[in-house]
């Protein structure tokens, strides 16, 4: 009798062992499984700080040049628009001293846009010059605001989509 | 000797359940670990696309802002 329950008291030990050598084992196994993801994750968390911290350098810096660009383009669309403004009260109000305005009309712009055939009467002339600053200056000064509108809104995004990533990877890491 | 042997015998039975239950809880919780750990690399596998993306946009604007 008393070998039987000693026999039972040592496979209880040896079932005991062996059920921690196995928990052990697969612990050990999942442990490994998750370092490749963890660095995965890591791996994500860089490129996507350092791609972020490379354009926004960038931006930040191009985005202050084109809003100066900005600044100067509309304050010469502002001046153009005022010399037309001039000329036409010249042409349409005082009629004959729009020949004496041809000059300015050209003078801002580029060469074969302000060019203008000398039948062209002076209302041609203002228009031309109408077309010339609605397509060159204006259509210039919006596609560039456009971009810079683009940039700036899509920076934000990404700020914004950055400020919650780390957020997730630290928490588990 | 009979009722140590008895004794001893129920102490390892309760060990043996014990240490049982406490491996499997250690167990699943790695495992829910891992299930998270993958679930998150895929998100910000995802997210990491969206980002390269927003960045070739904005470089693309750049671009085309100093072209301009």
């Amino acid at each position: 009798m008393i070998w039987v329950f000693a026999v039972v008291v040592v496979g209880l030990i040896a079932v005991l062992a062996e059920l921690l050598l196995s928990y052990q084992k697969r612990a050990s196994d999942l442990r490994t499984k998750q370092d490749p993801f963890r660095r995965r994750i890591r791996a994500h968390a860089t490129a996507m700080q350092d791609a972020m911290g490379g354009i926004q350098g960038v931006a930040t810096e191009q985005i202050a040049d084109f809003t100066t660009e900005l600044q100067a383009l509309a304050k010469r669309a502002e001046e153009l628009r005022e010399e037309l403004l001039r000329l036409e009260r010249q042409v349409f109000g005082e009629g004959g001293a729009a020949a004496a305005e041809k000059e300015d009309v050209i003078e801002d712009g580029d060469e074969d846009a302000g060019k203008v055939d000398a039948e062209d009467t002076p209302e041609d002339k203002i228009r031309e010059a109408q077309d010339f600053i609605r397509a060159e200056v204006d259509g210039h000064r919006l596609s560039l605001q456009r971009d810079v509108e683009v940039v700036r809104r899509t920076l934000s995004l990404l700020e914004s989509k950055l400020r919650r990533a780390p957020a997730v990877g630290e928490k588990k890491n | 000797m009979l009722e140590g042997l008895l004794i001893g015998g129920v102490a390892l039975i309760i060990v043996n359940l014990v240490v049982r239950d406490q491996t499997q809880f250690r167990i699943s919780r790695l495992r829910a670990e891992l299930l998270g750990l993958i679930s998150e690399e895929k998100r910000l596998a995802e997210r990491r696309d969206e980002v390269e993306l927003m960045v070739a946009q904005i470089a693309d604007a750049l671009m085309r802002a100093d072209r301009r």
